[in-house]
């Protein structure tokens, strides 16, 4: 026979192959066809077959699933656990660390601050970032930004806007491209020109190309718009990236630019091409002696720090995401312990009708064909079910994520998590994931039909079954492990001291615009203290109080430097504080402990002498104790100018938190009415109400309807939105380790199960023999205890070895708390005795009579 | 529900006599005037299914060549057959009605 159609026969199925190949030949050699004709034809008939073969399959794989429902909900749900929760995973990990940074040549961009020993400021002040752009060899631009906010007015109703203070060649550092008009330039500085966003283009101007040269009224002031941003673009921080609404030139007259100390600013630079990391380190750092030998009083003892953009946005995500994503893996592999157990067991069940068909002539392949067609219709419905499961995952994250980021009033999310949506890559990689589970899974028990003795196959099985079982229990306990340490270290920051009495706290949050009518700090003052009037006017509220800043979660933002004057009039060190002003109720209504001396009253005025109140550890850093700062003197903040004046330090307060994770920070206040800027007002009700927040806002409208509404919240919430990132991951964790739970505990339930079944006779030799039921179920409990003993004994070194990995995500807990694991090893036995429940009764209810007849 | 066309065809073919393999295709080819050229390949793959269908049944041929294979139609075979061709009878009633086709 020709070689073509011999090869061509290969595509057939075997069985077609064996009956009708001679009576092809001799069909071809009789008509006189031509052999390639003939072999084509053969090899489109034999592929026609084949998947004719496979459909079949597929259909009665499909029925006899439908004869075994139970199987297939169990699988079809371990599947769609295990590969929701990895699509998931999966899709964060390549959206905030595997995707590229969203700017063109982000590897050139760098993140620069200054620094001194020991602190970990991200910050800068303006003329340092401008003299190392002009002086440094190695960088092609540096770009300067601060967050900003303003009112949207005289367009409809007042809204609230986020944007950027830009100076530098922020844009060009970006490498950013306008998408009409042009961007702010560094000779725009100064002036009201102002580039606003795609969004607000679209949402407010209707996406019009006249919106250029228009004038928008932002905070009282009018700009001329000069461009449009293109879509999405977002701004660089340190941990976070934040859409904005418009981008204004830095105002010399309020940004304190000619400020040297004032760290109010961030700084991002494009490195020269060529230029590596390591270099510009190095020019930096001479750039920064020659800085340091000029303005000794400012810039002495700081040095530079260069970073990649890249390690400063996402860093600190890392851990985390590499963990979430690893505890997600340790979930796939429970279930596909699993998978492997049920199959087993089907493949069991399945036996005999396999059996008929061996004998029936069909191939191992084939055999293996028919399994793994029922294990790829589960899959599939595995696969679909787990794709939306991880889309419901994403979204219920994402929600969090977006309260916590919004709050903090930059629209802040966490780097990349605007990449992350389930995307090509991901579904394929949830494709990929089901695929290997399934062959790996499928082809086990397909390779087991044909083993030989009986008895042998079963033990065989129990072996294996057992095996899986450890091996869950394993991975659970090490999920198990981790989610509790996580949630002690959680506990321990929820019970972190504020310093303050944070229960029907509110921070009312009030921006005035620098528009004529605020503009002397007379007006200010008097907006405010008709404000905190009108607010403690409203029924329900205890206490109100004007301050600059208000508690957790906001600090003053620019770190102050203060001098220590050794003597009433020597010139002393500079120190980073936290600085707020605040209004003479500001402690009472807060609830901070007055300490020594007393607190500003309404004696202290622009007239009288300029005092302050210091914190309890600043007096103890400098006075060394509380009663020593008494009398002394500090001064905060100096300019170019000149410094400010001395401050005589009235009283001593408790010390407060403004963020979870920090100690309490020394701290300095002076009277609002001495030092006033528009801030806040900070609130104290009497109990739940739910009106407050309309209340407020009302009471403010009423005073001036051209502001827009404040923004209120509560201290307690923002209590939780300070360290949301630890409880969200916590809730995360939780989630993947009930998920192992649940699937290991299904697994020693089958295994359980599948061991009392197969044991009945010996159950029933031995209760003729006088052994008691209630011994028998026992028997069958210590059995599953022992397995999970053993589990945990190896789970506990698995688990000591992730923890210590995660050692920097846990809030003061050590990685080897005890406590946790003596937890979670209890939790996991008691759970394992409870579904090894049900099958030790089973086994107790076994007949000796009927048991010694089964075989 | 319409059977396919080589199908029918091959059930034509065995509607007079019992035949080999080779016998219907040129049978089919000669009937519909040269246009279903049936290939071995699809031919045996047809009477194979056929066969599971029990609409045909095969027979050693007792004659000259004892290698061929002979087909049969079964009485459900020709019931098929003849459902098919009834089918078709009554489309070409409806296209001659609606002057499709010339005649009545």
């Amino acid at each position: 026979m020709n070689l073509l159609l011999r090869l061509a026969l290969r595509a057939c199925p075997a069985d077609f192959r064996r009956e009708y190949r001679d009576s092809i030949a001799q069909d071809v050699r009789s008509r006189g066809l031509s052999a390639a004709a003939a072999a084509a034809d053969v090899l489109w008939q034999g592929t026609l077959m084949r998947l004719e073969n496979f459909w079949r399959d597929v259909v009665l794989g499909a029925r006899s699933l439908a004869k075994a429902p139970i199987f297939a909900v169990v699988a079809i749900v371990t599947i769609a656990l295990a590969t929701g929760v990895n699509v998931a995973a999966f899709s964060i990990l390549k959206g905030v660390l595997l995707d590229p940074l969203p700017y063109a040549h982000a590897d050139r961009l760098v993140f620069i601050s200054e620094v001194r020993q020991r602190e970990d400021q991200t910050n800068i002040d303006y003329p340092d970032a401008r003299d190392m752009g002009r002086r440094s060899t190695t960088l092609a631009g540096i770009a300067v930004e601060t967050s900003a906010r303003g009112a949207l007015t005289g367009m409809g109703k007042p809204v609230e806007l986020h944007g950027w203070y830009v100076g530098g060649d922020y844009f060009n550092v970006l490498h950013a491209k306008p998408q009409i008009g042009r961007f702010i330039a560094p000779s725009d500085m100064g002036r009201r020109n102002i580039v606003i966003s795609s969004e607000l283009w679209h949402s407010r101007f209707e996406g019009s190309p006249a919106v250029l040269g228009r004038r928008v009224r932002i905070d009282d002031r009018l700009y001329t718009i000069v461009g449009v941003a293109p879509p999405r673009l977002l701004n660089p921080g340190p941990g976070f990236m934040a859409s904005a609404d418009y981008w204004v030139p830095i105002d010399p007259r309020r940004g304190g630019t000619d400020w040297r100390g004032n760290y109010a600013f961030w700084a991002i630079a494009s490195l020269r091409p060529g230029v590596s990391v390591a270099q510009a380190r190095a020019d930096l750092a001479r750039v920064m002696t020659g800085l340091a030998n000029e303005y000794p009083n400012f810039d002495r003892g700081y040095g530079v720090r260069v970073q990649r953009l890249y390690d400063v946005l996402v860093a600190p995500m890392r851990m985390l995401v590499l963990m979430l994503y690893g505890a997600a893996i340790l979930v796939l592999l429970i279930a596909a312990a699993n998978i492997g157990n049920l199959l087993l067991a089907r493949a069991a069940a399945r036996e005999r009708d396999l059996a008929v068909r061996s004998a029936l002539g069909a191939t191992r392949t084939r055999l293996a064909l028919a399994l793994i067609a029922e294990t790829g219709i589960v899959s599939f419905a595995g696969l679909l079910a787990g794709i939306a499961l991880s889309a419901l995952l994403l979204h219920v994250i994402d929600g969090y994520l977006a309260t916590f980021g919004q709050a903090y009033g930059m629209n802040m999310m966490v780097p990349g998590w605007n990449r992350v949506a389930i995307d090509l890559p991901v579904l394929c990689y949830g494709i990929a994931v089901t695929l290997l589970f399934t062959i790996c899974t499928g082809v086990l028990p397909a390779y087991t039909v044909n083993a030989s003795a009986r008895a042998g196959r079963f033990a065989k099985r129990a072996r294996l079954g057992s095996a899986l079982a450890v091996c869950e229990i394993v991975l659970a306990f090490a999920v198990l492990s981790m989610a509790g340490l996580l949630l002690h270290g959680f506990v321990k920051l929820e019970r972190t001291q504020v310093g303050f009495d944070e229960a029907h706290t509110y921070a009312v949050q009030i921006d005035l615009p620098a528009s004529r009518r605020y503009a002397g700090t007379d007006a200010v003052l008097h907006f405010y203290a008709r404000a905190a009037q009108a607010i403690r006017a409203l029924p329900g509220v205890a206490a109100a109080s004007e301050a600059l800043t208000a508690g957790l979660g906001s600090s003053s933002g620019t770190n102050y430097s203060f001098t220590h004057p050794v003597g009433e009039n020597g010139i002393g060190e500079q120190n980073n504080v936290e600085f707020n002003s605040v209004s003479p109720r500001f402690f009472s209504t807060l609830g901070i402990p007055p300490l020594a001396g007393r607190l500003f009253s309404s004696g202290d005025t622009t007239r009288s002498q300029p005092v302050a109140i210091v914190s309890k550890s600043f007096a103890a850093q400098h006075f060394g104790g509380t009663l020593g700062a008494l009398g002394r003197f500090v001064s905060i903040g100096e300019t170019s100018s000149g410094s400010f004046p001395l401050r005589r330090i009235v009283g001593v307060v408790g010390d407060i938190r403004h963020s979870l994770a920090d100690a309490p920070a020394p701290e300095v206040y002076v009277p609002f009415s001495q030092v006033t800027f528009p801030g806040s007002i900070v609130v104290r009700t009497r109990g739940q109400d739910p009106h407050l927040k309309s209340d407020i806002a009302g009471a403010i409208a009423r005073i001036d309807p051209l502001l827009p509404a404040p923004q209120i919240m509560s201290f307690s919430l923002m209590h939780s939105l300070d360290d949301a990132v630890t409880r969200i991951s916590t809730g995360v964790f939780f989630g993947l380790a009930a998920a192992a739970l649940l699937l290991a505990l299904a697994g020693i339930y089958g295994v359980v199960a599948y061991s009392v079944e197969r044991r009945t006779h010996e159950f029933g030799i031995r209760m003729s023999l006088g052994a008691r039921a209630s011994g028998i179920a026992l028997h069958v409990l210590r059995e599953a205890i022992v397995l999970a003993a053993i589990g945990i004994a190896i789970g506990t070194v698995l688990a000591a070895f992730a923890a210590r990995a995660m050692g920097e995500m846990l809030y003061e807990t050590s990685p080897l708390d005890a406590p946790t694991y003596i937890a979670a090893a209890a939790l996991l036995i008691a759970a394992v005795a409870a579904s090894s429940l049900v099958p030790a009764m089973r086994a107790m209810r076994v007949e000796p009579a009927a048991a010694l007849r089964y075989e | 529900m319409p059977l396919g066309a080589s199908t029918f065809y091959i059930l034509l073919a065995l509607a007079d006599r019992e035949r080999h393999g080779a016998e219907i295709a040129s049978e089919v080819e000669e009937a519909t005037g040269g246009e279903t050229r049936l290939m071995p390949g699809a031919l045996y793959r047809y009477l194979k299914q056929m066969l599971a269908d029990g609409w045909i049944e095969e027979y050693e041929g007792g004659d000259a060549d004892a290698r061929k294979r002979y087909y049969r139609l079964t009485p459900r075979g020709k019931r098929v057959a003849q459902a098919e061709a009834r089918r078709l009878d009554d489309v070409v009633r409806m296209a001659r009605s609606r002057r499709l086709l010339p005649g009545t």
